[in-house]
Parts: structure tokens; sequence; C-alpha cells
């Protein structure tokens, strides 16, 4: 896999303010440009790093100063960025990732990197090919569920929905991850019950 | 010297009473008040003072330039001779393709050269600390804004806005040397006058002074009553009278700036100024003579003006926004000693500090 930024042709969304071995929290270049909650992205450096979009919010950049309502005389809600175009410097997107894998001599390992990633490294978003090869099997899935993933049963149904719809066979993708949620689950049917309703929809 | 009554910092009962007694002298002088307005009102409309302007239909697409600063002064308690002066830069545009700009940028005073004024024709020199860092800066401002309006060329509407006042004001001013003067005069604020109203003959360009609140007796003073009408009644201001003849959005007459430094100094930058009624409170806008001579631009200041106010919950929102990028707050204050205090370490320097200070921080029980 091509671990040089510079020569792939990736978009780049956001970058690291805090980061620790499980997750990180990245701020988004556009306001409200960030990511789907669930989507895959990517980080290079020295581990490169694969991370879900597990949480997004929106909040002034300067935390004592609070929004209020302006749009009392205006007709529309793009009217009130249109006539206050300060918002979009007092205002930040973040969105809070949690790590579920890394490249490491050339292969993509399905655990946690031994360092997470510099403060301020990029934040991509994944190509289709990338979600490919990373769900090409669903070993990753048991690091969701660990305790210090922080991901709900919410973004793992985003994220598998999103992966089927960019995997060459929809059904297959949904059949085996449907098995390995079984696998996983099969003590808590009523979850897993949620889980298998939130992979169909 | 500090009494101490009781273990508490501030003794909130004591001060509560001294309050109330303050609201009930207030309160008997009330009618007075009320009497001294309505006569000085009579009086100006006899001098045919109390007209009222409307705004005009202000332009969909604008800019709006503001800067602010702020600064950190010479502290004999900290352990190096240093100043600090952040200027902030503001420019916001409406429209189809709205803009926005806010940044600010920081200098540190420290070299000798910088922490005086020298006279260019001798061995005088002035430090740069108290009311003259405070008038640099002022001066500072004023240049800041001239160079946004360069770098900000375009074909809109634009108003440049300053918080405050356009005429460098302070006792201490008249006091300075000659050189001093010109140094904050004709090569400072009237120099980024001269480069704005350059400016104004390639776009719509209109500069104008926002003061919020203003103290000003410049009409009231100009008013023939007696004095025995104005005794034992407190102070009214400018603003009391033009509350009574503005409606809201409307602003009153120009009037010429009765400062002795404007008439000796500002030239062809003289400044004038008109009361405004924002729809929550008279306000003063100065602007020179060029924008009051054009009824373009001196209605482009107006329409503008109230616009920024109307988006702003009643105060410009540049100017609100440029303050908010200048402003040093308290744990910056601190920071920045930290940071001076580190670096100095870091070079084998000595780092000392005067006890008094040592011990406002510490706090020691």
């Amino acid at each position: 896999m091509e671990s040089d930024s510079t020569n792939l042709n990736l978009q780049r969304i956001a970058e690291i303010v805090e980061s620790s071995s499980v997750g990180f929290t990245a701020n988004c270049y556009q306001l409200y440009e960030s990511p789907p909650l669930g989507a895959l992205v990517q980080t290079f450096g020295d581990y490169p790093t694969f991370a879900i979009v597990r949480g997004i919010s929106t909040s002034p950049l300067d935390p004592t100063r609070k929004p209020v309502a302006r749009a009392r005389d205006e007709d529309s809600e793009e009217a009130v960025y249109m006539n206050n175009p300060q918002l979009s410097s007092l205002l930040r997107t973040d969105f809070e990732a949690t790590i579920i894998g890394h490249e490491f001599d050339g292969f993509m390992r399905k655990y946690l990197p031994p360092h997470p990633p510099k403060i301020h490294t990029f934040v991509y978003r994944c190509s289709e090919t990338t979600i490919g090869s990373f769900i090409q099997n669903l070993d990753f899935l048991p690091i969701l569920f660990s305790k210090t993933s922080l991901v709900t049963d919410e973004v793992v149904g985003a994220f598998l929905r999103n992966a089927a719809s960019v995997h060459a066979d929809r059904r297959s993708f949904i059949l085996s991850a449907g098995q390995q949620l079984a696998r996983l689950f099969h003590g808590d049917t009523k979850r897993l019950e949620t889980l298998l309703r939130g992979l169909n929809t | 010297m500090i009494e101490y009554y009781d273990n508490m910092p501030l003794n909130l009962d004591n001060v509560s009473t001294q309050i109330n007694s303050m609201s009930v002298s207030l309160s008997s002088q009330h009618h007075l008040r009320l009497t001294l307005i309505e006569k000085a009102l009579e009086s100006l409309i006899t001098l045919g003072l109390n007209k009222a302007h409307a705004p005009t239909k202000n332009p969909i697409e604008y800019q709006v330039l503001a800067v602010d600063g702020s600064h950190i002064d010479i502290d004999r308690h900290m352990p190096v001779r240093c100043a600090l002066i952040n200027l902030s830069r503001i420019v916001l545009r409406y429209g189809e393709t709205p803009f926005a700009m806010l940044d600010s940028h920081p200098d540190l005073y420290a070299k000798p050269e910088e922490l005086y004024i020298h006279n260019p024709d001798g061995e005088e020199k002035l430090p740069l600390q108290g009311p003259l860092l405070s008038l640099v800066r002022t001066v500072q401002e004023a240049s800041q804004l001239a160079q946004i309006a360069e770098d900000n060329s375009t074909n809109l509407p634009t108003l440049a806005l300053i918080d405050g006042s356009l005429i460098l004001w302070g006792p201490e001013l008249s006091t300075y040397p000659k050189y001093i003067r010109t140094h904050l005069l004709e090569d400072g604020i009237l120099d980024a006058l001269n480069r704005i109203q350059a400016l104004a003959t390639r776009y719509p360009l209109a500069v104008a002074a926002y003061i919020s609140l203003p103290r000003s007796t410049t009409i009231l003073n100009s008013l023939p009553i007696p004095q025995q009408v104005k005794d034992g009644v407190g102070e009214i201001t400018d603003r009391d009278l033009f509350e009574q003849t503005l409606n809201k959005g409307e602003r009153s007459d120009i009037f010429d700036s009765n400062s002795s430094l404007v008439k000796e100094y500002y030239g062809d930058q003289s400044i004038h100024f008109y009361y405004l009624n924002t729809g929550d409170e008279i306000a003063r806008v100065e602007i020179p003579s060029w924008v009051a001579k054009d009824q373009g631009l001196l209605e482009l200041s107006h329409s503008l003006i109230l616009d920024q106010c109307e988006k702003g919950f009643g105060y410009p929102v540049a100017i609100m926004e440029a303050h908010e990028q200048a402003v040093i707050g308290g744990s910056d204050r601190e920071l920045f000693r930290k940071m001076v205090e580190d670096s100095l370490t870091k070079h084998q320097l000595p780092v000392y500090t005067s006890q008094k200070e040592r011990s406002k921080r510490l706090r020691l029980i």
C-alpha cells in the first residue's frame, strides 16, 4: 500500500488535536465538513493508522463565547451564515475517531499501533479501494466492541452499512458481518438483534 | 493604605449601604436633571441643532474593516524591560460571496531602540511606557486600518472602523516634546488617515470611529444655559439631548470637534462628529472632514454602522470581533510573564522578580 500521502489523490479533511493509543480528536478544516458517523479515515507518518469516526461535534472556538439565536428576522438558516460571515471563523467542527488498525511492513494490521499519531497529523478520508481492502476480513470487529473503543452499536451499524455499499458483493458482505456479530454476541440475543437490524437498514 | 474590617476581601454589606446612599442622592437630583435636559433641548431647537437625518438604504454587498489593540506595559516587577502590543485585523464581506478574516499579531518591544522614541534631530528620547505606550498603540491601530484598507481594495462600498476616537487625546499629549507629537500625529494617525483618504479616491471607502456610551458635552457646553440651572444637577451629556431628538436609525447634523489638538494639528483631516441612535443607544461617530463633506461617504458611514449594530445586537460586529481578537486576558498576561521567565532561564540569564509580585502570585496562607 502507498504510504506517501503526496502521491495519493486523497481528500485531506482534518488535523489531529488530541491523540491517544485508542483514538484521536481531529479538527476539520471546514466548518461542518466532517466525514459522516461510521466513516473510515486514515493518517500517514511512522504508523499509518486507520480509524472509525465515532462522534462529531461543532462548538465555539472560544468556549466562553456562546452562540445565540440570530434568525428571528431571517428567511432561512443559510441567511444567518450569509449575513454573519464571521461565524465560520468562530465555530469549529471536530470529530472523534477510534483507532482500529494500522499499516506496518506494507500490511494492514487490525490491531492498535505501537504509538498513537502525533498532534497535527493530517487526517484523510479513505478511498473506496482502501475501504474495500480493509473489510476483506472483519477480524477488527472485537476492537470496536472493546470497552476502550467508546464506539456505540449505532456507529458500528453505520460503518458496516457504509462498508457494504462499497463492497463488490454487498449481500455476501452483510451475511459475513452478520455471522461475525452472531459469534461475538451469541449470549446477548437482544443486542445481536439490534445490531443485525442496524446492518440491514 | 488598605484597612481591613473583616477577614473577607470586600465587605459587601458595607458596600451595599454606600450604594444605597448614592442612589438616594441621585434620585433627589432627578427632577433637576430633567429640567436641565428640557431647557437644553429648548435651546438646541432654537439654534436649529436638533435636525435628524434618516439613514439611506444600506448596500447589500459591502465590506467592513476594523482593528483594535491591547498591550502589556513595561512592568518594573518583571525580570526584564519589555512591552507587548497585540493588534487585530478584521475584514468582513457581506453579499453574494460572504467572507471573513479575523486575526491578530503580537509585537514584542524589548530592544533599546524599540523601547524609546528617539528625537531624530537630537539625543533626546522618551521611554515607551504608560500613557505614551497607549498613544503609540492607538496610532498603530490607525496604521493597521490603513494597511488592511490597502490590502483589501475592492469595488465594494467599504467602511473602515475604529473603536474609540480619531482624536489622539490625553492630557499628556500637549506636554510631550515636539518630536513625540510629530511621531504620534503627522507621522502617525494623520499619516494613516491620509493613506485611507488616498484609497478613497479609488473605491468607495469611508472611515469612522465609533464611541459607545459617549460622555462628551461638546454641544451641551455650546448652549446658552445659565450656570444656576446646571448647578447641583450632576452630570448630563450630549447623549441625554440627542436621545430626545433622534429616532431609531437617525443621525444628528454634523458638528465640528472643538478639540484644540484637532484645530492645531489635524489640518485637512479635521475631525467632525454626529450622534446616532442605533436603536439601543446614542453613539458618537467621528469622521474626518473628507468623509463629512462627501454625502455618499457620510451616508455610507451612517447606514453601515447601523447595519453593523443590528447584526451585532446593538454594537458593531466588526469592532466586537476586533476586540475579541486583540484582547489580552488575565491568563494570557500571566502566561506571557512565565514565557519571558522560562526563556531567560533557558538562556542562563538571571531571573528575578519583585517580592511583591511573588507574594501576590503565591498568596500563601
